[in-house]
Parts: C-alpha cells; sequence; structure tokens
C-alpha cells in the first residue's frame, strides 16, 4: 500500500497537469454544463471522512454534495444517469441518493484521484450514517467510480 | 387429609411445571435472539460478498483487457494524442480493476486453493507500474512489448481465472445454503417458543381454575364452621342452662338435693361429651392424632363395650342382642388401636341406643377373613331419609336440623368415628329406611396376633378412702379448682397443702414432706414444668401428676419429660382423679 500511495505521488508530480484536467458534463433536457475539477469545488466545497466499502480504512474526500451540485445548476431532476469512463452506466433515485448523502468525490486525502484510484470523479456515499434501511448492495451499486457524466431526467 | 396433601402436591407440581415452562421459554428465547443475530451476520456477509461482486469485476478484467488490446492495436498503427490518451486511459482503467480484485476475500480463497490468479494479477500490475513513467507518451517498442504482454494476459485468463467464477459461485451458493439453514432453525425455534407458551398458558388456566376451585372449597369450610359454631353454642347453652338454674334452685332450697343433683350432674356430662367431641374432631382435622398399635383382646374389648352399653339399653327398655364368633371365646388378640375401636363402637351403639326408642338393637360381629372383621349395628329406631344417608357424615351435619333440637349432640360422633375407621384403613357404611331402622356397618383390617403373655398382676386390694393417709401438695392458681381438688382430696383422706403458683409449691415442699404433688402447669411466677424439675432435683421419687386443661400430646409428653409421673385433663371426674392418684401411690 505504502509502495502504492508513493508510486501515485510520483506519477502525481509527473502528470499532475493531465489528471488535473478531467471534465464532468451534465445534461439536463437541452441544458448542457461542462465542470473541471476547479470549478465543481468552487460550487459549495465539502469533505466527508468515510470509509467505503473497497477501502481498508477511512479517507477523508473533498467535493461536493450532488444535492448542492443540483442546486447550483437549478435542475429539478428525479432520477439521473451516470456513466464512467469505460462507459459503465448505473441510473440513480435521486432522493434516495441525497437521503443517504450522495457526494461527487474530486479529491481524496487533498489529492486529484488518478484513474487508476477511481478517478477523475467518484460517487460517493455518507456510509457512516447509514441505516439499517438503507439498501447497501444499492449504494454498492451506485458508487459508480471514474465518473464522465451524469444525465438529469426532468420530474415527469 | 391425605385428598389435601394429592392436592397440595399436584398445585405444587403444577408451580414447578410453570416455572420450568417459563425457564424453557425464556432459553428458547435466548438462542432465538442469538440465531437471528447470527442470521443477520450470515445475510451480511452474503451482501459483502455481493460488494465485492468477483464475477462481474473478472468479467469487467476480461472485458477491459480486449479493449486494452484493441487500443494498443490501434496505437502500433497509428500513433496520436487522441490515441495515446485512449490507450492511457485504458491501462487505468484496468489498473483500477485489479486494485479492487486484490482487495477482495475472495482471493484469499485462491491462495489456499493454490491457483496461479495471484501471479497472473501481480504480473499485470507489475508491468503497469514498470510503464507507469511512461504513459500518455508511449514509444512505439512500449506499445509492440505491451501488446505482446497483453495477448499472452488474455490467454492465461482463459486458463486462470475462469476457475476464479467456480469459486466464487461456489462460496456464494455455500454462505446461501447456510443462511437457509440458519432461517430454518429460527422457524423451528419459534414454533417450539410457541409450543411452550401454550403449553404454560395451558398451565397457567389450570393453575387459576385450580385456584378458585381452592377459594370455594375454603369458603365453603368456612361457612360451614360458622353455621357450626352457631349449632355449637346453641348445644353449649341446653346443658349450661341446666346447670345454672340447678344450682339456682338449690341455692334457693337446701333442702332438696338429689334428684337435682343428678340433673346437675346429667348437664355437665353432657357439656364435657360435646367439649371433646369437638376437640377429637379438631385433633383429627390437623393430624394430631396419632394411631397407637399394640396388641390386644378384641373379646376382652367387646365384652368392656357391652358392659357400658347393656345398662343404657336396660334404661330405655330395649333389648341389646350381641353376637360375637365362637372361637373368639379363648380371646381374639389382634394389633391396632384398641381405643379408637372402643370410641367407634361406643359412638354407633350410643347412637343406635339414643335414636330408638322402642324394639331392640342387635350388634353383630363377623369374622370375614384372618384380617378382616366387621361390625354390624342394626336398630329399629327412626331411620335416616335416602337423600340424608352421607350428609350424617359431614362434619357438623345431622339427618334432619331439627334432630339436633330433639336428641342433642353435636352432630360431630359420626364424622370423628368415619375419620378414625378410614385411618385405620376401614369405612363405616350405612344403609336406612325411614322409620324402619338403621344399619351401620363397620369394617376393619386387624392383623391376627399371637396370644401376649402377660405376667398376671396379683389382684391388688382396692384401696378405699381410709387407706390414704399422707400429705398432699396441691399447685393451682385458680380458687375454684383449688377448692374442688381440695376437697375430693379431703374426701380421699388426704391432708391437702395448697400453694398459689410454682414458687410457693416450691416452697411449701421444701418446708415439708409430702407423698403426693398435684401441679397445675400454666400459673404465674413459676409454671408447672419449671417446678416439677425443681422439686425432682431434690426428690426423685415423689409422684407428681400434672392438672390441666390443656390436654394436647405436646402438653402431656412435656409434662413427663419436666419429671412428672402422670397426667389428669381438666375437668376430671372423682372417680378418675382417684384412680390415678391409686396408680401413682401403688
Amino acid at each position: 500500500m505504502v509502495f502504492k500511495k508513493l508510486m501515485f505521488s510520483v506519477l502525481f508530480a509527473f502528470f499532475g497537469p493531465l489528471a488535473a484536467a478531467a471534465e464532468l458534463q451534465i445534461e439536463f433536457g437541452q441544458q448542457k454544463w461542462v465542470f473541471d475539477q476547479d470549478q465543481l469545488l468552487s460550487i459549495a466545497p465539502a469533505t466527508l471522512t468515510v470509509q467505503s466499502p473497497w477501502d481498508d480504512m477511512p479517507s477523508t474526500f473533498t467535493g461536493v454534495y450532488l444535492q448542492d451540485l443540483l442546486t447550483h445548476i437549478a435542475a429539478d431532476a428525479s432520477i439521473l444517469t451516470a456513466t464512467a469512463l469505460n462507459d459503465y452506466q448505473v441510473t440513480i433515485d435521486i432522493p434516495e441518493a441525497v437521503s443517504a448523502g450522495a457526494f461527487i468525490a474530486i479529491l481524496r486525502d487533498g489529492k486529484l484521484m488518478p484513474i487508476r484510484n477511481k478517478g477523475p470523479f467518484w460517487i460517493i456515499f455518507d456510509w457512516n450514517k447509514t441505516s439499517s434501511e438503507t439498501n447497501i448492495s444499492l449504494l454498492s451499486s451506485w458508487s459508480i467510480w471514474q465518473l464522465k457524466s451524469l444525465q438529469l431526467q426532468p420530474k415527469q | 387429609m391425605l385428598a389435601n396433601q394429592e392436592k397440595d402436591q399436584s398445585s405444587s407440581q403444577l408451580s414447578l411445571a410453570i416455572v420450568l415452562g417459563s425457564v424453557l421459554s425464556i432459553g428458547i428465547l435466548i438462542w432465538l435472539v442469538l440465531t437471528v443475530n447470527l442470521l443477520n451476520r450470515e445475510v451480511k456477509n452474503l451482501s459483502e460478498q455481493y460488494l465485492d461482486n468477483h464475477p462481474w469485476h473478472l468479467a469487467q478484467l476480461q472485458t477491459e483487457l480486449e479493449r486494452l488490446r484493441h487500443e494498443l492495436t490501434m496505437l502500433s498503427l497509428s500513433d496520436s494524442d487522441t490515441q495515446q490518451q485512449a490507450t492511457s486511459v485504458m491501462i487505468e482503467l484496468v489498473w483500477n480493476r485489479l486494485d479492487v480484485l486484490l482487495q477482495g476475500k475472495i482471493l484469499d480463497i485462491a491462495k489456499t486453493r493454490q491457483l496461479n490468479v495471484l501471479d497472473f494479477l501481480n504480473d499485470i500490475l507489475e508491468t503497469f507500474e514498470h510503464y507507469e513513467s511512461k504513459l500518455y507518451q508511449l514509444s512505439p517498442e512500449d506499445t509492440a512489448e505491451l501488446l505482446n504482454k497483453t495477448n499472452r494476459w488474455t490467454q492465461a485468463y482463459r486458463a486462470q481465472v475462469v476457475k476464479i467464477f467456480g469459486l466464487s459461485y461456489f462460496r456464494y451458493e455455500e454462505m446461501s445454503q447456510s443462511v437457509i439453514a440458519t432461517y430454518f432453525q429460527i422457524r423451528l425455534q419459534l414454533i417450539s417458543l410457541v409450543g411452550v407458551i401454550l403449553v404454560l398458558a395451558f398451565l397457567l388456566t389450570l393453575s387459576t381454575v385450580q385456584g378458585r376451585r381452592m377459594m370455594r372449597r375454603a369458603q365453603k369450610a368456612s361457612h360451614a364452621k360458622s353455621e357450626f359454631l352457631a349449632n355449637m353454642s346453641h348445644e353449649l347453652r341446653t346443658p349450661l342452662n341446666g346447670i345454672i338454674g340447678t344450682i339456682q334452685i338449690m341455692q334457693q332450697d337446701p333442702t332438696i338435693k338429689n334428684d337435682w343433683l343428678d340433673t346437675l350432674s346429667a348437664s355437665s356430662e353432657a357439656l364435657l361429651a360435646q367439649i371433646n367431641d369437638v376437640l377429637d374432631f379438631s385433633r383429627i382435622e390437623t393430624g394430631e392424632v396419632l394411631l397407637e398399635h399394640s396388641a390386644f383382646d378384641l373379646n376382652l374389648l367387646m365384652h368392656q363395650i357391652i358392659a357400658v352399653m347393656k345398662p343404657l339399653a336396660d334404661q330405655k327398655k330395649i333389648s341389646l342382642n350381641v353376637s360375637l364368633p365362637p372361637h373368639w371365646q379363648d380371646g381374639a388378640w389382634v394389633m391396632g388401636d384398641s381405643i379408637k375401636i372402643r370410641q367407634i363402637l361406643l359412638n354407633l351403639l350410643s347412637n343406635a341406643v339414643k335414636f330408638t326408642q322402642q324394639g331392640k338393637i342387635d350388634l353383630i360381629v363377623r369374622q370375614l377373613t384372618s384380617t378382616d372383621i366387621q361390625w354390624q349395628v342394626n336398630d329399629t329406631g327412626i331411620g335416616i331419609a335416602h337423600n340424608r344417608l352421607q350428609a350424617i357424615f359431614q362434619p357438623f351435619q345431622q339427618a334432619e336440623d331439627t334432630t339436633s333440637r330433639t336428641f342433642g349432640g353435636t352432630g360431630l360422633g359420626l364424622t370423628i368415628s368415619q375419620q378414625l375407621a378410614e385411618m385405620m384403613g376401614g369405612s363405616i357404611e350405612v344403609s336406612s329406611d325411614e322409620n324402619e331402622g338403621t344399619r351401620f356397618t363397620l369394617s376393619l383390617p386387624l392383623m391376627p396376633q399371637r396370644k401376649e403373655t402377660t405376667e398376671k398382676r396379683p389382684a391388688r386390694k382396692v384401696p378405699t378412702a381410709d387407706d390414704h393417709q399422707g400429705r398432699v401438695l396441691l399447685v393451682e392458681d385458680n380458687s375454684v379448682n383449688q377448692k374442688i381438688a381440695g376437697a375430693m382430696l379431703a374426701k380421699l383422706g388426704f391432708h391437702v397443702v395448697t400453694a398459689d403458683n410454682g414458687k410457693q409449691g416450691l416452697a411449701a415442699f421444701k418446708s415439708n414432706h409430702f407423698s403426693l404433688i398435684l401441679m397445675d402447669i400454666q400459673m404465674p411466677e413459676m409454671d408447672g414444668f419449671e417446678c416439677a424439675l425443681k422439686i425432682r432435683e431434690i426428690d426423685p421419687d415423689v409422684p407428681i401428676i400434672a392438672l390441666t386443661a390443656n390436654s394436647s400430646e405436646d402438653i402431656r409428653s412435656k409434662a413427663l419429660a419436666s419429671g412428672m409421673n402422670d397426667f389428669v385433663g381438666k375437668p376430671f371426674r372423682f372417680e378418675h382423679l382417684r384412680d390415678r392418684i391409686k396408680a401413682a401411690l401403688r
């Protein structure tokens, strides 16, 4: 692990500009937005310290809550389809995701996340406060990494 | 008594069953909670298994390796910035997938099964780490090398990784089986819990019903006792009226004597008989009565009883015909309680005499087998109506409510007799037609006994009053009793010294010689037990007779234990006191 973390820092030192150049595309009907990491971080910066089911220890993530992002772009959507770099897609129920603390992570422990470590964007949830009613498996499938774009569907 | 003990036992067994049932249900409940926890853990494991979702990641790995091969091929054909970007992103995607896979638990199993999957994955990882610094600007040589390796990995994938699918499914299957087993266990526990609770509810209902029944019985008993008390007080007033009235008449006219004295004596005797019946009954009820077990001659007993009953029958001009088994003439020795048998027979015979106005009474004794003896008492008296036949054995009951008005008695005699007979393993049965007489049948099992060879005591010269010339110490705190006992003793020829309590009695004893001491038990300052003990320290031989109105076995044995020789219950008859004194001085 330590070796890998070290390698990651070295990589980031060399290829920081490439990793930082990632963009998140958002569509809402006819409207389209493109945010890079800095722009997303300026909307409503927040941190979330949580241990994901794929990690051995908690990390501090910096990013923006899905709710804040939707408020920012004034999109009244109930369902979104998230797409990853490998074109994996998942459909997320927005009210349920928001109530589980859906969060778009941009930095892990203060650093940009490379693609090979679930970057550049990762939808995570506040697993700290998930109650017994929360469907953990559902949240796991919604925790889409290497996020590329979000297509929001207007409320019917 | 026996029936009550059985009920107590069954009620305590019931409580025990309820306690056991509760403990059992709590036990099952705890077990159930533990099993539910286990199920919870297993389901969590299963969902983690889903979370790891290895088949998915492995399938994705295969797809991504194919895509990487495609991108590398494209890059080797035409090098452009876009293609460089696409190829390196693909490498990063594969790399990420490897990380996820290497963190999952499935690979631990792979390790134990010695599959080469780990080598395969590590080979990819090490290659990527080697090219890490060259990503996004791969040279044609790097591209060719990576393409070569990727070709090999896709082939190796088919050989190695597919095995993990099987393992993963196997593990998943195992875990779901265990969840199903646990669930089944929970269902069984629930069923047994419901069963135990149902049994418990049944037991509780039973217990409630039993409690209610016992309460009703207690109420009934208390009602019967109140009725009895009302009856008793009437029955006690009647002879008391005779006593008080006679005394008043005697006070007014001291010249009349004999006739009234007989009335006085009869009334007192009736009063005493009733009080004795009540005491007997309460002793039987509290289980205080113990059976004696000694050898006696039934033939002799029967003759004694006949000797008592004959004059009473003669008085009413009724003939009393007795038939004994012929072979009893030489004596009929058995083991048993002669006093209780005498009590029963006297009760049956005196009832017969009491309720027969004219005609005869037959007493027929039969030896049915060597151990079973039957007594039949037939009278030609008023008889008993059919529907009252069983009621006469109930405590405080007589055949008719009006009977007690006519014939007197507490209605306890038959109850006592029947209870005594049952204590001895026998029974009393009755048959009757109203106005046609009554037949009581007493059956008792009595073990035959060889004739006891008791040494015959030399015939004693029966002492008369004049034989007693000596000093008697009478320790008694009640002045009336002092006066009566003093008068009786004086009539027997004794010089009487009285003391008001044990302390005075002891002082009197120290200053004088006495040939006999009569000792009351309950007295102020020093009671009879203590006084007797102190006297025994000085003189171990002087006869001491206890005199007490409390005639329980307990007091009797305590009196004997404190050194007294004999025991006379109050009220006592002159003849009885005389006999006890004679016996003590012998």
